[in-house]
């Protein structure tokens, strides 16, 4: 059983729960995570990728396709992807843990149409009341700002900041996508033959 | 209204995102359902007057496909607990739900078991008594959101039509709009089509003045192999090729092709009813120039 550090008592703000996560659970597959460190934790870790994605873009558009930038800039991005990959597998089991089911559920997200469905479903639950099989709850603390000074750790977000942020990643992606989409509709209406 | 709205809201989308315990009353679950359509529909509408913005028909297009996908998958999973505890709530197997799957009917045995009223007699975990919910109180709301489907989404559509229609004719007359730019972006030269419609015009012209040695210069190595020889092609040629030209119409443009060269087809109509009354010309870039790669009768699109 894993005791539970000082920190993880704490809601935390997304650049704590992003160097928390990163740094000292990289690859820590006990113990339990709460809806709050996941989310915020994937949104930091899907922001950095669309933000990447979006680098790789410009590169390609403004130095050309083929120029030593674009592939210094691709090489970059793939080390940053392959650096996500161990935290988001350790986190997502801790926070299948978090409602008592094991961390091997991950595997639910192999079922060719519904898998990731029924892995949301798991992972927007709340968590378990109190103590289970994998430990006691976590991150039952929030800090406010007059804590915040004293413990040396960011204010957990507020729930404006949060649908900002979210508002903002979500508005990002849709407008990737639609640009993508655009071209791809448009040559489906032009395509001969 | 606005009440009626919020507390459905906030009931299946809000509080039982993810959530199969329980039940849900009629009132409750239909007044979702129409939401939902509300919804798609207002995306359609707005979507619809968007494209009729001069150069926005494609992102209005796909803003709507994005946006309506997006809503189908973060709706989903609130839309498969409200149908499981539907169907709880009339005694039913959730189970049931399956029968959709049936070919013809199942849809409609489904929507069946979905009207059934309120049979369980239980309370709810918050302690409120499972209760089918008043059809008055809601009434009002129903018929504003059913206006808004129905009317969002066949004004979206006329809006869409209108269009696509104007930008479809703009492309074949190869005149300026939002298919013909990407057209011309698509082989990588602003003046393609309009570079290609001339080539085949000067084609066409040179056989009715006799100028057999310019047409065959725009032929390609290709079409010019069919033949054999020079003198092969000419014999070849009949008056059904020296007819006047009624218009030359952009077809379309392959991309997917053996040697990825860009084929432009174009599509011309002759003057009078001699079969063929219009011919598929399909063109290739070829060092720069455009020339002619194939000729084949065209009987009319299934558009």
């Amino acid at each position: 059983m894993v005791t539970l550090q000082q920190e993880e008592h704490y809601q935390l703000s997304y650049v704590d729960v992003f160097k928390f996560n990163m740094l000292k659970r990289y690859a820590t597959f006990s113990g339990r995570a709460s809806r709050s460190e996941y989310w915020r934790f994937i949104l930091v870790l899907s922001m950095i990728t669309v933000i990447n994605t979006l680098i790789e873009l410009f590169v390609s558009v403004i130095c050309g396709k083929s120029s030593t930038a674009a592939d210094v800039v691709s090489v970059i991005v793939i080390i940053i992807n392959f650096a996500f990959v161990l935290p988001q597998l350790a986190v997502t089991s801790r926070r299948l843990h978090d409602i008592g089911k094991s961390g091997w559920n991950q595997l639910l997200i192999f079922i060719p149409i519904v898998g990731w469905l029924i892995l949301l479903a798991f992972t927007v639950r709340r968590s378990d009341s109190g103590v289970n099989v994998y430990g006691p709850e976590p991150q039952r603390i929030v800090i406010t700002k007059a804590m915040a000074a004293q413990i040396n750790q960011e204010a957990t977000p507020s729930r404006k900041e949060d649908l900002i942020l979210a508002g903002i990643y979500i508005t990002v992606v849709l407008v990737y996508w639609i640009y993508i989409m655009a071209f791809a509709i448009g040559g489906g209406m032009i395509a001969a033959g | 209204m606005k009440d009626v709205l919020r507390t459905t809201i906030r009931d299946v989308v809000i509080d039982h995102y993810a959530d199969i315990e329980g039940t849900l009353n009629r009132s409750k679950f239909w007044l979702f359902m129409l939401l939902q359509t509300a919804l798609y529909s207002c995306i359609i509408a707005i979507c619809g007057f968007a494209s009729t913005v001069p150069g926005a028909m494609l992102y209005a297009i796909s803003t709507a496909v994005v946006l309506i996908s997006v809503l189908q998958f973060a709706l989903c999973l609130p839309t498969l607990g409200a149908l499981v505890r539907r169907l709880k709530d009339s005694n039913n197997s959730p189970w049931l739900l399956l029968l959709a799957l049936v070919p013809f009917i199942g849809v409609f045995i489904v929507t069946i078991l979905l009207l059934l009223p309120t049979k369980q007699q239980d309370i709810h975990l918050d302690g409120s008594p499972a209760q089918d919910g008043g059809t008055a109180k809601v009434l009002g709301t129903v018929v504003v959101l059913l206006a808004v489907t129905i009317g969002g989404f066949n004004i979206g559509m006329d809006r869409f039509e209108a269009v696509v229609t104007n930008e479809w004719t703009a492309f074949t007359q190869i005149e300026p709009g939002v298919l013909t730019s990407v057209a011309n972006r698509l082989v990588d030269d602003e003046e393609a089509t309009k570079k290609g419609r001339d080539v085949i015009a000067n084609y066409y012209a040179s056989l009715r003045s006799g100028e057999y040695k310019t047409a065959y210069r725009s032929l390609s190595m290709r079409q010019r192999e069919r033949y054999g020889t020079y003198e092969t092609w000419q014999r070849s040629l009949n008056p059904a090729d020296l007819r006047p030209i009624d218009s030359i119409d952009l077809g379309g443009i392959m991309l997917k092709t053996a040697a990825d060269i860009p084929h432009i087809t174009y599509i011309v109509y002759f003057d009078g009813f001699e079969y063929p009354q219009a011919v598929e010309v399909v063109i290739i870039r070829v060092d720069g120039d455009w020339r002619i790669e194939n000729i084949t009768p065209y009987s009319g699109e299934e558009e």
